[in-house]
């Protein structure tokens, strides 16, 4: 565990200690606030609500996440200190868990740019807490499997732009699943599949303020999938 | 040839493998937290209740097409609406199945779903060089014993007020029956084949529609001792009184006092608004009834400054690029309250999930204790800058008059709240069983014209009658979240700080533009700080991070040193 938290630590760190971190910081928060007060029928609807923000959620982490996590192992493979890292007297999962949780911890901190959003409209009105706060669980799980596989897609490549634009390709058409399914030529079982891979409507479950079982399982069982591949794949570069 | 690409092929297969099992075993749970506050997607109480009363299977047949292309927006609602579906299914412990079938594919299933009466809803589907129709079932049939019922079309936030009012009215051998007195003209006589068609005059036709999939309705266009009001009766309406005779009191009197429950909605007067707002006087005939129970509606107007906006004019204004846009002018009518907040009392089941009632000619009501162990409860008021008018004045909604109106009413000395609807309940004489009597001062709330689809007045209507004939455990599910969450309204604050539109035109109109200003202004600095605020806190604790980093880079390295 504490080998862990000093992978985790040490991202962290890389990513408070360079300006680039703080610019994502601030531009997140901000991009939210825009799309939902202005470009947003907020006011015009004049109701007391979130769902416009959690409407956005799903793209926003798919191109947002993975920014986070693209150099997280590609940096790593440029600069020639994975092999160095691989060859440390650690675990291989426990340097996959500490990348996981840096990306986590960020994505932590993101989101908390954002609570002044809540709070905004927490002020206008009488806001359902509840369906916020499972709406920023729901957020949170739904960075998690982003951040995972966008440390999968960037242990693959050197190029921090390849590993940034798989995984956000990857994450908009998870989000796009469902909305293939209701093509008609696609056949009603692989419609259903199709359906219960959709990310984006197993967030929109959780963000009307319901947490599912099904929904958190299946957050949690993607997340673990990719972080096992993430192990996988370096398991594989040091043998060789 | 090397076995490594042949060992990874296998781990990434039954990786695969594992992963699409857990999400197939992971579908089935149902185990779940509900936290919104009205638990909107939580099976009630109610419907469990009636889901438990369950002697016989229950066959309900989903029609549901699953090709939705072109409407692909309807499809998390949809799921929705299945998920809930699912769940009611294993509420019942194998007593309800569920059958779905697609009558866009299937002939047989689309032939029974215009049989039992589901209808489709066409959709739009825009496709490159031309636009087609698409039909969207989502209807169901229930099946129970030798009784069925249909929901023609689901909508998923109403499905389950809609399954439970139907589970109920299957489940109840014989619908409970409503009294209907009032002198509207009776229904034509049946004919064979052809649909019961109902007068104009008939003003409270809609409010019987609604009440009518719940309740058998029974007309009395009069009482007497020969003809007495049932004891049957789930509760009596008496719709808009007009010279009720001293034998149909005494029979009014005797329900009540066998323990009865009974909703008055009275008017003194007729306006018909086609007929340039004629007021006709109205002989209720019921003034003494009432006082017997200490109650009197006053033939006032109550004029409440929280009123329905109507459009009493327009002008032209000419736009900067030379065009000229035609702009309505609104003005709250005083006369029509808008009951909303704790205008409608937040303590009774009836009220306590209700958005507004709209009233139209709303007179005062008042209580004085004059039968011992009756209780009194108000359940609708006017907001508290109110005033009461009295019966002669203009009602008609020009601009000048709606002027007059507003001038009067500040003439009439300081506002205050009118009781508008009133509840008594107990013994109405010695000995008797306890009843219910409810009085509304006003009889245009369930008018037809005041009922239209969504109505909250229908729903205030229904949840009343479903009170009184102690069906209240429905109530709170139809209004399961209706309760809207409504912003700060910055105008109306602006207004109230100017004192309120109560000046000359052209005052208010100085007062509009200023308040309409500050609106936009407190939402603009709303949406400004949010987009500004915190990205300025992040810059600043970067400033703050890398000034730190900077004084400690500058700490000249000394051999030896801990730090």
């Amino acid at each position: 565990m504490y080998n862990i938290l000093l992978f985790a630590k040490r991202e962290l760190r890389v990513f408070v200690d360079t300006p680039v971190g703080y610019v994502v910081l601030a531009v997140f928060p901000a991009t939210m606030a825009a799309l939902f007060f202005l470009a947003g029928s907020f006011f015009a609807e004049s109701e007391a609500t979130l769902r416009n923000f959690f409407t956005w959620m799903p793209i926003a982490m798919a191109l947002l996440v993975p920014a986070l996590t693209m150099r997280m192992w590609s940096e790593e493979i440029r600069e020639g200190t994975e092999e160095l890292l691989l060859t440390w007297p650690i675990r291989l999962r426990e340097l996959v868990l500490g990348k996981f949780l840096g990306a986590l911890s960020l994505l932590f901190l993101t989101l908390l740019a954002t609570a002044m959003i809540p709070m905004t409209v927490a002020y206008l009105g009488d806001v359902d807490g509840g369906v916020v706060l499972a709406g920023y669980c729901g957020t949170f799980l739904l960075g998690a499997v982003c951040a995972s596989l966008g440390l999968l897609l960037s242990s693959l490549t050197r190029n921090q732009i390849v590993a940034w634009l798989s995984s956000a390709a990857i994450l908009i058409a998870l989000n796009l699943l469902g909305l293939a399914a209701t093509a008609r030529s696609i056949p009603p079982s692989l419609a259903h599949a199709l359906e219960t891979l959709d990310l984006g409507l197993h967030f929109y479950s959780m963000s009307r303020g319901v947490i599912d079982a099904a929904d958190l399982l299946f957050f949690l069982g993607l997340t673990l999938f990719f972080l096992v591949c993430n192990g996988l794949v370096l398991e594989r570069r040091l043998r060789r | 040839m090397s076995t490594r690409p042949k060992t990874s092929v296998w781990t990434v297969s039954l990786l695969l493998g594992c992963l699409f099992s857990f999400l197939a075993f992971v579908e089935t749970l149902t185990w779940r937290i509900d936290l919104t506050e009205d638990q909107r997607y939580t099976i009630s109480p109610a419907t469990l209740s009636l889901l438990g009363q369950l002697e016989d299977r229950l066959q309900v047949k989903l029609y549901f097409n699953e090709d939705i292309e072109g409407a692909e927006h309807l499809m998390p609602a949809r799921k929705d609406l299945v998920n809930l579906l699912e769940e009611v299914a294993r509420y019942s412990k194998g007593r309800m199945v569920l059958e779905t079938v697609d009558p866009t594919v299937d002939l047989v299933a689309a032939r029974d779903a215009e049989h039992v009466g589901v209808v489709p809803i066409t959709v739009t589907d825009r496709e490159v060089g031309g636009v087609s129709m698409e039909s969207l079932y989502q209807g169901l049939e229930m099946r129970y014993q030798d009784r069925s019922e249909v929901i023609p079309f689901l909508v998923p936030g109403e499905f389950e007020f809609a399954f439970s009012v139907r589970l109920a009215a299957l489940l109840r051998e014989n619908r409970p029956v409503l009294g209907f007195f009032s002198r509207e003209p009776a229904l034509s006589p049946p004919m064979p084949g052809l649909p019961q068609k109902a007068s104009p005059n008939r003003i409270f036709e809609k409010l019987r529609e609604r009440l009518g999939s719940r309740y058998a309705i029974r007309d009395y266009r009069t009482a007497s001792a020969d003809a007495p009001f049932d004891r049957d009766l789930s509760a009596l309406v008496v719709a808009r009184p007009e010279e009720v005779t001293e034998e149909e009191q005494e029979q009014l009197t005797a329900y009540l006092q066998d323990g009865g429950n009974i909703l008055i909605f009275m008017d003194h007067e007729v306006i018909d608004p086609s007929q340039g707002f004629t007021v006709t006087p109205l002989q209720t005939g019921m003034e003494e009834w009432l006082s017997l129970w200490g109650l009197k509606v006053h033939p006032h107007w109550v004029y409440d400054q929280q009123a329905q906006v109507l459009p009493v004019g327009e002008q032209f204004v000419t736009l900067p690029d030379g065009r000229r846009a035609r702009n309505v002018i609104t003005m709250p009518y005083g006369l029509f309250p808008m009951l909303t907040g704790d205008a409608l009392s937040r303590g009774h089941v009836v009220t306590s999930e209700l958005d507004r009632v709209a009233m139209m000619w709303a007179h005062p009501i008042s209580y004085k204790q004059t039968v011992p162990g009756l209780s009194a409860e108000n359940l609708l008021r006017s907001s508290e800058k109110s005033w009461a008018l009295p019966p002669d004045v203009n009602v008609s909604m020009s601009r000048s008059n709606l002027e007059l109106l507003q001038a009067m009413a500040s003439t009439k000395g300081p506002p205050s709240r009118f009781a508008l609807g009133t509840i008594l309940s107990g013994a109405f004489a010695e000995g008797a069983k306890p009843g219910v009597l409810v009085v509304l001062g006003d009889a245009d709330l369930f008018h037809n014209r005041s009922l239209p689809q969504g109505s909250e007045n229908a729903i205030f209507g229904v949840n009343l009658l479903d009170w009184l004939s102690q069906e209240d455990e429905l109530i709170a599910l139809r209004t399961r979240g209706r309760r809207s969450r409504e912003l700060r309204d910055f105008y109306q604050e602006s207004i109230e700080i100017q004192g309120g539109l109560a000046g000359t035109d052209v005052e208010n109109r100085v007062i509009d533009r200023r308040a309409q200003k500050a609106r936009i202004s407190a939402q603009r600095t709303m949406a400004w700080s949010n987009i500004f605020f915190p990205p300025l806190l992040i810059l600043l604790a970067a400033f703050g991070h890398f000034a730190v980093r900077r004084s400690q880079s500058r700490v000249p390295f000394v051999r030896g040193d801990s730090r």
